[in-house]
């Protein structure tokens, strides 16, 4: 008797085949039409992206399962692919300028952003070891290329291949680390199965496998948020690659790494066992030193900063130590699932928001939003609109009240608190109180200064002030009305 | 395979790693970086095999594929990086490349 074929599960697949589907059809209209017409690009990728949107919202229910056991949408995994999604419309959405600007290629630019947000979604789904690794790669490809589209900058080749180099080399860990987790667990790679073998763990061989696999596959991704002491790329990459690619790094490209990092330690929310809570004292602390160092170094390094995106990219370190902080608590695991993870979704909305809004004013200013704080000055009475949406996004990073980043600030350090992480959540607060420093310095400059560069600023386009309009109101929608995040993540 | 060659093969591929990682923190050109890090996907690989014959997984033999199809495609891209920072700067030593602050 033939073996059965596997069937093919359309619902939740279909986000991924869209958004593959349209990556192709990018380049293949750019040859069909056959001149540069970066509007159409974009109209494309964003009913690509906003199809697959639909697709994740209507078309997949909650924990539906595809490509055997490989890939799940559980809660934050579906929520992470809705972000992330959402975010490439938005990064694509800021790119028109910069893609003037810099000559850039456009039906190539959008299409690497497609399947660049086609790993961000298989990423946040992905329950397998080597499913993560692939969508991590192809991530990572994505980027590698992104990052040093702008051919005649020499900026642009450095910041690619300084991540080129560094983001291969943290690759080769992962997949190292991957490889000691699946013979720790027996020759099984799915993250069930691993959670399994390590709650029955009887030899200390495995023991050491699953050990040292952790802690490889930790670093690997401690490199991909950017969390000291691993983000010695960020600056120069973020300075370097086109303003929208440092976006898209930002946000996206956190968020599923994020979702793939709470996947990887989900076995251990749990303490069953012994062995688990062992295993997960271990994890937690090692989380715990990584957390900490990102928020003291990604702050103070920050306020010697001049460039705006090199400050943004210590402040993205900044926000990935609080961002750990909710998974020190997640791996602690006297907070419910539920509860932690929602914390989390939170944090990461507003963060995608706010980074969005503040690379896209950067993006909107071409090459003068690419130069120190100083070329700032002035911008509130040349733009009124850009910097008002600056001035959100500052504010928001900050976690002044009133805005997104606030809530998530909130949720997460309270659910720290509830469980006993009283000096993490110190740390974390005198740094949000260091940070406001380097933030308010950007509107004391766009207030209060007069303009350095008396030229009027080119007209945004339409499209690109579309793009900073839906992530800057939100910021604030939120920030007033919190509970109507906690309504959208429990009712969709 | 016997236990011995087993425990020879993962002590090997850990070997490997470790010098793959040296490599890329003391080379400085951009090719013999490349090559280190090639050299730790390869010893991720031998691993996997090894641990693949031993719990006789059929489908971890199929994963190697996958790494090696990563670093094929790390390649492609890898080396259209290096050919035009050479075109730039002509030279791919990577402490040359310091226009970026840090």
């Amino acid at each position: 008797m033939p073996p059965a074929l596997p069937t093919i599960e359309w619902g939740p697949t279909l986000p991924m085949i869209l958004l593959a589907a349209t990556g192709v059809m990018v380049v293949l209209a750019d040859l069909v039409v056959n001149r540069r017409a970066p509007l159409l690009s974009l109209l494309i990728a964003i009913l690509g992206m906003g199809g697959a949107l639909l697709a994740v919202v209507y078309g997949v229910s909650e924990d539906a399962r595809a490509f055997g056991q490989f890939v799940r949408y559980d809660f934050i995994g579906r929520w992470g692919a809705m972000i992330a999604l959402a975010g490439g419309c938005l990064v694509a959405l800021i790119s028109p300028k910069t893609i003037r600007d810099h000559d850039l290629p456009a039906a190539e630019y959008f299409a690497l952003l497609v399947f660049g947000v086609l790993g961000m979604v298989v990423l946040c789904v992905s329950v397998e070891l080597f499913t993560i690794f692939l969508s991590v790669e192809l991530i990572a490809l994505t980027i590698y290329i992104l990052s040093g589209l702008a051919r005649q900058s020499t900026r642009s080749t450095e910041a690619s291949m300084k991540y080129f180099v560094l983001g291969a080399f943290s690759g080769g860990f992962m997949i190292f680390g991957f490889v000691f987790l699946y013979g720790g667990a027996g020759g099984r790679s799915t993250l069930g199965q691993i959670g399994l073998s390590i709650m029955q763990m009887d030899s200390p061989w495995e023991m050491g496998c699953l050990v040292f696999g952790l802690a490889l596959a930790l670093a690997g991704f401690a490199f991909k948020l950017a969390a000291a002491p691993f983000h010695l790329y960020a600056a120069d990459v973020f300075e370097g690659a086109p303003t929208p690619v440092a976006a898209l790094l930002a946000t996206g490209s956190k968020v599923a790494g994020f979702v793939a990092l709470i996947h990887l330690l989900a076995p251990l929310h749990e303490h069953l066992t012994e062995a688990v809570q062992a295993f997960a004292a271990d994890a937690g602390g090692l989380l715990w030193f990584l957390a900490a160092l990102s928020i003291v170094v990604g702050n103070a390094v920050a306020l010697l900063q001049r460039n705006v995106k090199r400050m943004l990219a210590y402040s993205s370190i900044a926000h990935s130590g609080y961002l750990l902080i909710g998974a020190v608590v997640f791996v602690e695991g006297s907070v419910t699932l539920a509860e932690i993870e929602t914390a989390i979704l939170i944090y990461l909305i507003a963060y995608v928001l706010m980074k969005v809004v503040a690379f896209g004013v950067a993006a909107g200013l071409g090459t003068r939003g690419e130069g120190d704080v100083e070329a700032y000055a002035g911008l509130a009475q040349q733009s009124p609109w850009l910097a008002a949406a600056m001035a959100v996004a500052m504010l928001s990073l900050t976690g002044i009240p009133g805005t997104a980043g606030f809530v998530g600030k909130f949720y997460v350090f309270a659910r720290a608190v509830e469980s006993h992480y009283v000096i993490l959540v110190v740390l974390a607060v005198l740094g949000s109180v260091v940070s406001a420093y380097y933030y308010l310095r950007v509107i004391v400059y766009m207030y209060m200064r007069d303009p350095a560069e008396p030229a009027a600023l080119e007209p945004l386009g339409i499209v690109q002030g579309l793009g900073l309009l839906l992530a800057s109101v939100p910021i604030v929608i939120v920030g007033l009305f919190p509970q109507l995040l906690l309504v959208l993540l429990t009712s969709i | 395979m016997s236990e011995a060659y087993f425990g020879y093969n993962i002590f090997l591929s850990v070997i490997l790693f470790a010098l793959g990682v040296l490599g890329v923190l003391w080379q400085r050109n951009a090719l013999s970086v490349f090559m280190s890090v090639e050299l730790m996907l390869n010893a991720a690989n031998l691993a996997l095999i090894t641990f693949a014959q031993r719990y006789g997984d059929a489908a971890g033999g199929a994963l190697v594929l996958i790494v090696i199809t990563v670093a094929a495609a790390e390649a492609g891209v890898g080396l259209a990086i290096f050919i035009r920072l050479y075109r730039q700067r002509a030279t791919i030593e990577l402490d040359k490349a310091t226009e970026l602050q840090g």
